[in-house]
């Protein structure tokens, strides 16, 4: 009888992991994996499902390994149904991986006695190793990219380099693995950021650009737009319009493989890189949404979290796609390093001059393995060092006046986004 | 904040509120072609200055036209249009149904008073507390995106009642309050404790408050709450002036002046000159 691995995440908006399905993907490339092991991917609502019904699930399913993707958002229910789970079947091996434990994996597993492993960077590899080594292929010793427990002890192994060459990961859609659904279908075509910016672990952490294959992202797409009910998808990119020659190529593909006039929504760009070919490019892929910056307009700011923003570029941006139908989304984050009260409500104030259609802000999130996280002191950042990792204050923005701006963004969101 | 190209309707209104700035001895309505024009015209600084558009009066919902008004705002390619309003018509349902469906999705309710006693004294209409809190209700409770904010007039006959008021909008969760002085013959002395415990009870509860026609001097640390400061506009039909002492204040630029009327009745005193502020350097960046 094969043995059990659980890969659970807990997503908001009826989304699922994408990163589950990289793993099961890499795994079932083992055919001694796929004879011995059944991998079964659950994707729990964050929002509405009781803890109680996920370790139901888990107790029925009897697995020997539960892996977790884990963020920020999600972590506490993690740590919830591990313990449970853990006091109930003690045999059951917990694997957490993500962003949310991976850059702190030893002070997890040391405030969290019932984690076993806690794998560091990206998983594909690292977890198809921990597989083999819980079928007596390998040892915990040899893994790179792990932290874990063993007899009482927490040993951290050394990092892993992230995958040099992206076409060894098989794609989890074309595989059979994950079914598109509409509107919360993601396509990855790369991993990594060229920007470096101090609040998100993208750039630091993922530094180099690398891509998937062209002809698998082709047959990806094509997969995705001609699958039942498909009306809208996603790219995950962390910029969609990072270079002209791959975006006019990634356009053709798009509106090549659309039949049914499915929509491209909510993709990330740099809306100081739009000019009039990207404008036609994007309505050639049938984009009608995009999300950008700048998270912050005042100079200091910028600077002290490393962000790229050109003032002009930037408007002349968002201006184009809007005049051409295209639904601007811009981002502003409260309570960045640098700023302060008037200053956030001057990012406001800036960025609503512009018209985008919409207006979206978020609290400063100090995540590990950001910059911002590992040099918070000289920043004099205070933070809450439990998830979701909120601001509590900086020099320019005590907690009391970070609270009212967060009152305040709420009500302008509320008036901005009718 | 936004900013609201604000389109007079004309004086008519089902209140008579005491107070009231914009009661007139002679009470009309602008036809309904001078109001589409008003809409349809560019200023000077171009249209494009304005996130939206703002009908006021008088009570714009008495007018019949107000569905066609409010559509022709649309038309002319305003997103947001918002309605300053008494309130009292939206006790219909299929009053805020239409309205909503016209394309008005904003909405700024007049309240005075957190019972009949107090909002029908101001308003001198019997029964329209009652209107103005189901209007409120209705609007709140409608399923429809949108956005309200409660618009308190603070007076001598309910300041007392300022935090009350605030309670009750609270309590139909608002999306923004707004407390308006209109009445300069009322002592700061006694109102500001009023304002700043609604001011604290409004953001314990998680609700944006911003107050009008309140200077720097008076709101020492909860200056964010100054509207004036984020629209840079002053709508009370008052002559202002400076005290003596304001030359010394370092806020002074930003500051529109005290109403000579209030000065008449209380002379200077509840007026200091800020000599240190934290928030000047801000305000520099804001007004830049």
């Amino acid at each position: 009888m094969p043995k059990k691995i659980l890969l659970i995440s807990f997503n908001w908006a009826n989304h699922f992991s994408l990163a589950l399905g990289y793993l099961k993907a890499y795994a079932l490339k083992s055919r001694y994996v796929r004879d011995n092991i059944d991998i079964e991917i659950v994707d729990f609502d964050a929002e509405y499902l009781d803890i109680q019904q996920v370790i139901y699930y888990i107790i029925q399913s009897r697995p020997q390994i539960i892996g977790f993707s884990c963020y920020c958002w999600n972590i506490n229910k993690v740590l919830d149904v591990s313990r449970i789970v853990k006091t109930i079947l003690p045999e059951i091996k917990i694997v957490l991986g993500g962003p949310e434990v991976g850059p702190v994996s030893v002070k997890y597993l040391k405030e969290n006695h019932y984690i076993d492993i806690i794998v560091k960077g990206e998983g594909e590899v690292t977890f198809f190793e921990i597989i083999e080594s819980f079928l007596g292929m390998g040892r915990l010793e040899g893994i790179k990219g792990i932290s874990y427990r063993k007899n009482g002890n927490i040993f951290d192994n050394e990092d892993r380099e992230p995958i040099a060459d992206l076409s060894e990961i098989p794609s989890p859609y074309l595989e059979g693995i994950l079914k598109p659904r509409d509107k919360v279908t993601y396509i990855e075509t790369y991993r990594g950021c060229i920007f470096r910016c101090y609040y998100c672990f993208e750039g630091k952490n993922l530094s180099s650009l690398r891509f998937f294959p062209d002809e698998r992202v082709k047959k990806e797409i094509e997969y995705v737009l001609n699958y039942p009910g498909i009306k809208s998808f996603h790219f995950v990119d962390t910029i969609f319009n990072l270079k002209k020659d791959r975006l006019r190529w990634l356009c053709e593909v798009i509106s090549s493989a659309n039949r049914y006039n499915t929509e491209l929504r909510t993709v990330e760009i740099i809306a100081e890189f739009v000019d009039e070919e990207t404008v036609d490019l994007f309505k050639k892929a049938n984009i009608k949404s995009v999300e950008t910056g700048p998270q912050t307009v005042n100079e200091d700011t910028l600077r002290n979290v490393n962000r790229f923003y050109k003032e002009e570029k930037f408007k002349n941006g968002v201006r184009l796609l809007e005049d051409n139908g295209i639904e601007v989304t811009c981002d502003l984050i409260i309570g960045l390093p640098g700023d302060s009260f008037f200053k956030f409500y001057k990012s406001i104030r800036k960025i609503m001059d512009l018209k985008p259609t919409n207006l979206v802000f978020s609290i400063l999130h100090v995540l590990p393995g950001t910059v911002l996280y590992e040099r918070s002191d000289e920043f004099k950042l205070r933070f809450d060092d439990k998830a979701p990792h909120l601001v509590l204050g900086t020099p320019d923005f005590p907690y009391e006046d970070i609270d009212k701006a967060v009152v305040m963004a709420y009500s302008i969101d509320k008036e901005y986004n009718i | 904040m936004l900013r609201y190209k604000r389109i007079y309707i004309g004086s008519r209104c089902d209140n008579n509120c005491k107070y009231c700035n914009y009661k007139v001895s002679n009470i009309t309505w602008l036809d309904t072609q001078s109001v589409i024009e008003s809409i349809n015209e560019r200023d000077s600084l171009g249209d494009s200055v304005y996130d939206g558009i703002l009908l006021y009066g008088g009570e714009p919902i008495l007018r019949n036209d107000i569905l066609q008004l409010v559509k022709e705002a649309r038309v002319a390619g305003y997103k947001r249009v918002k309605i300053l309003t008494n309130g009292r018509l939206l006790s219909y349902q299929e009053m805020v149904e239409q309205i909503v469906n016209a394309g008005c999705l904003l909405f700024e309710v007049k309240i005075f008073g957190s019972n009949p006693d107090i909002h029908d004294k101001i308003t001198q209409v019997s029964n329209s507390f009652i209107e103005t809190v189901k209007g409120l209700r209705n609007l709140c409770e409608n399923q429809r995106k949108k956005f309200v904010c409660a618009r308190i007039q603070v007076n001598r006959d309910n300041f007392m009642d300022l935090e009350n008021i605030v309670a009750l909008v609270i309590d139909m969760m608002v999306d923004r309050i707004i407390i308006s002085l209109n009445d300069y013959e009322l002592s700061l002395r006694v109102l500001l404790p009023h304002i700043k415990n609604s001011i604290n009870i409004s953001i314990l509860n998680r609700i944006w408050i911003l107050t009008e026609g309140l200077r720097f001097c008076n709101m020492g640390g909860f200056e964010k709450h100054i509207s004036e400061l984020y629209s840079g506009e002053h709508f009370n039909n008052e002559e202002f002036v400076y005290a003596p002492g304001c030359n010394d204040c370092v806020l002074k630029h930003y500051c529109p002046g005290i109403s000579s009327k209030y000065i008449s009745i209380y002379g200077y005193d509840d007026f200091k000159a800020v000599n240190e502020s934290n928030i000047l350097d801000d305000l520099k960046v804001l007004n830049a």
